[in-house]
């Protein structure tokens, strides 16, 4: 297949400037069984993230006494790819995502407060268009932060790389495949720490360097998202068909 | 998971996820064992000397007089620019953090977790389930990642698996071993469950608010600080409706207001005396399908 | 948390021996159903199918491939589902588990029987047909699977369109026209509960139930069974099943 040109008069082909992010919407709260949930829109990306724990640690020799464990699993649906069906479960490079999403989450969990447990945290990408894992990371995060998790911050990241030459950010499938480089990064806004980082294709180091600024400036708004998500579920809403609610007495409410 | 973590053997959600708004189905009971006929009978024994109704406290901190300032925080928000400690909160660079998605209070200082598992603290009771007999005691699930043990020199009883049992957290090592004392068996009612950061509103300032639901619905109820709740007779049905409501709406102000028009607008039109109530409905969605997206 | 399960095992058979059910509905009565169509634009068909609180999501994949030997004019229907660990806390990653199995196999062979594919159509030319991948994916696991996942995968193959086909290659993104369909086929569970029959049982009443009926339908024909749990059932009983079966698959029908 010939390959367009993906910037033309500095915009990209959906129309973007190169360090626009595609539409972002995160639900937090959307699983009943599950003690955290999440569900994250992230250009045609859909991806759905679920916690259960602190919960007892099976098998019993992934037990840890000091502090709990954090297990991930990224998969894909079959169905998640406009190309061809694909096969359930994971497969290599699921379990290479599911690993250094794990080393995120064990940087910011308080893992100590809950010894002995395991917190399992499950991604299912049930439609994909190019950045999964920082979706998914995206919303587990959040998930993790609905289930009543401690953690240090919540993680966000995006997605940056090299196509047409130029340093841009947050690309849909097909800028994926014929970009020059693809940087997947997660970071913790408040202390500025990267905390996953992975990279193909070709750099010079200033490249480098100015991708992790784009990086961090993106983010911001992928973090007020998830913020704003958990914060949605608990919007003063009164359940309904019981009884009105009274103007509030002795507390003020600041949004 | 849902808004707030109701596991109630019976429960009423609001659903999650895409599709348009609508109510879940109509509240379900609560579960328990053999629910037993209403009759006029002491309250089970605690442990104490003549069956004394069960006294319910929770730790209460002093309170600065007036209006408070509270707001919901998500983790590592920062709450305060001078070291202000808390549990689940931390310090970092002589600043103030919050770990947890919660409601911090900035008049007091107080962060109070908003969902979460929950973790025993010596002086809980909590009313846990026999899953375990072993040689040297009991293993109960208290509703929480560590088991609670009950060792045979802690109770003059024998019990069987399946027993549901109010129980006081005597010792929490830093492995998290769970030791508890003082255990008595609940006979028939029902149990609910609730998160258990929700339980002191379900208990309320000076067990003002549990009072007041016993009191409307004569209902015996036992809350455990781990979010089960056993209630036994009179209207309990509606005691799990209003226990629900604190739950879903703790953190919205004006809740005593409400619970209390929720009481008294059932509490009168309905006998206690007779046949346990149905508990109030909400209302319910035929099985058709809404506007369907394509 | 097994002991609690038998603790409310206890409640649901004292209460169905009262004449009702945990959450108060009839015992021929649907929880609340909400079927959404076109959930996942990026595979050819997709529906999600809220019962109650269980939530599952099907997604219908079509792609090129060898008939079988033995029916080398049709096109290849694969049924797969997966209980997500996400689902509930009782399902563990790992090899499809055999209740897992069970729900592919039952959706399956309603589809199958009720030809709700037209298979012929999807024959293209000597070893060369398509293929119809229908993905059942659990997400939210509250009870009654079977009818879930029948549900979404007779409304997701009614969303389907079929890729167009140029040149010997599947252009995925553009499509020729929906999928060739025949009858919709649904399915109704009933749990048996001691000497009761309900249908559409939540996970609790699954726990406390002895047997288990599923009858697949379509308008007029009963399409395809599956009696699952150690119980059994008197002929009488079938016959009444079958009855509701019908009755409540029309319902079932009129959603998708």
């Amino acid at each position: 297949m010939e390959k367009m040109q993906l910037i033309v008069n500095g915009k990209r082909m959906d129309g973007r400037g190169l360090t626009d992010l595609r539409p972002l919407k995160i639900k937090a709260g959307v699983l009943n069984k599950a003690d955290g949930s999440a569900y994250v829109e992230w250009g045609n990306n859909k991806v759905l993230a679920a916690v259960y724990g602190p919960r007892e640690c099976i098998p019993r020799h992934d037990v840890n006494p000091y502090h709990a464990v954090v297990r991930c699993r990224y998969t894909m649906a079959p169905f998640c790819s406009m190309e061809e069906h694909g096969r359930s479960g994971p497969n290599r490079r699921s379990t290479e995502i599911s690993k250094v999403i794990r080393e995120v989450f064990e940087n910011v969990v308080l893992a100590e407060h809950f010894p002995k447990t395991a917190i399992d945290v499950y991604m299912e990408v049930l439609q994909s268009d190019g950045g999964t894992r920082i979706a998914a990371l995206t919303a587990a995060a959040v998930a993790l932060a609905d289930a009543g998790i401690p953690m240090k911050d919540i993680v966000c990241g995006v997605a940056v790389g090299k196509i047409d030459g130029q340093i841009a950010a947050d690309f849909g499938k097909y800028e994926d495949n014929f970009g020059e480089s693809d940087i997947p990064v997660a970071l913790s806004q408040r202390t500025g720490e990267v905390l996953l980082l992975q990279m193909d294709g070709l750099l010079t180091k200033d490249e480098l360097m100015k991708a992790l600024d784009i990086a961090f400036e993106a983010s911001k708004q992928v973090s007020e998202l998830q913020i704003r998500a958990l914060k949605e579920r608990y919007a003063e809403k009164e359940a309904k068909g019981i009884a009105p609610a009274r103007p509030a007495e002795g507390a003020q409410w600041q949004q | 998971m849902p808004t707030f973590q109701e596991r109630r053997f019976g429960r009423d959600r609001f659903p999650r996820s895409g599709g348009p708004r609508r109510e879940g189905g109509p509240p379900r009971r609560s579960f328990g064992r053999r629910e037993f006929p209403e009759r006029d009978r002491p309250s089970p024994r605690y442990g104490a000397p003549g069956g004394q109704k069960f006294e319910h406290r929770i730790e209460e901190q002093p309170e600065t007089p007036g209006p408070h300032i509270t707001r919901v925080v998500v983790p590592g928000e920062k709450l305060a620019d001078t070291p202000r400690p808390a549990p689940f909160a931390f310090i970092e660079g002589g600043k103030t953090y919050s770990s947890i998605l919660g409601l911090y209070d900035e008049t007091d200082g107080k962060l109070v977790p908003l969902e979460g598992c929950y973790l025993p603290s010596i002086g809980d009771y909590v009313v846990g389930v026999v899953q375990d007999v072993k040689f040297a005691g009991y293993n109960l699930d208290i509703k929480s990642p560590y088991i609670g043990f009950l060792s045979n020199k802690e109770t003059r009883e024998e019990f069987e698996l399946g027993d549901i049992l109010i129980a006081k957290v005597q010792e929490v090592d830093e492995v998290k071993n769970v030791h508890l004392s003082d255990a008595s068996k609940l006979e028939g009612g029902e149990i609910m469950e609730i998160l258990s950061v929700k339980i002191p509103r379900v208990i309320g300032k000076r067990s003002s608010m549990i009072n007041m639901i016993q009191g409307a619905t004569k209902s015996e109820i036992i809350v455990g600080k781990n979010g089960r709740v056993w209630l036994r007779g009179g209207n309990s049905g509606l005691a799990v409706v209003a226990i629900l409501k604190i739950a879903k709406e703790a953190h919205i102000p004006g809740l005593t207001d409400r619970i209390a028009a929720l009481l008294n607008v059932s509490a009168e039109a309905q006998q206690p005396q007779q046949q346990p109530q149905q508990p109030l409905q909400e209302p319910q969605q035929p099985a058709q399908q809404p506007e369907q997206g394509v | 948390m097994e002991i609690l399960d038998e603790v409310k095992k206890d409640f649901v058979k004292d209460i169905m021996r009262k004449g009702k059910r945990p959450d108060e509905r009839g015992f021929e009565e649907y929880r609340p159903i909400v079927v959404e169509k076109g959930a996942i634009p990026a595979a050819e068909g997709s529906a999600r199918v809220h019962l109650g609180q269980t939530q599952v999501l099907v997604g219908v994949k079509m792609g090129i491939g060898t008939p079988f030997a033995d029916r080398p004019e049709e096109g290849v229907l694969s049924t797969n589902a997966e209980l997500l660990p996400m689902a509930s806390p009782t399902f563990e990653p790992g090899p499809p588990s055999p209740e897992s199995i069970e729900i592919a196999r039952v959706v399956d062979r309603g589809i199958r029987s009720a030809n709700t594919i037209d298979l012929k159509s999807l024959f293209i030319e000597e070893g060369k047909v398509w293929m119809t991948f229908v993905d059942v994916y659990v997400l939210d696991h509250d009870g009654n699977l079977i009818d879930a996942a029948a549900l979404a995968a007779a409304a997701a193959l009614r969303t389907a369109r079929q890729p167009k086909y140029e040149d010997g290659k599947v252009i995925h993104g553009e499509y020729s026209g929906p999928l060739k369909l025949g009858d919709d086929c649904v399915a109704c569970t009933f749990a048996k509960i001691d000497s009761t029959n309900i249908l559409d049982p939540s996970f609790d009443e699954e726990k406390a139930m002895d047997a288990r009926l599923t009858i697949a339908t379509t308008a007029d024909r009963i399409a395809a069974m599956q009696k699952g749990g150690s119980g059994g059932y008197t002929r009488d009983e079938i016959s009444q099943l079958a009855d509701m079966a019908f009755r409540k698959g029309a319902e079932l029908r009129s959603l998708i």
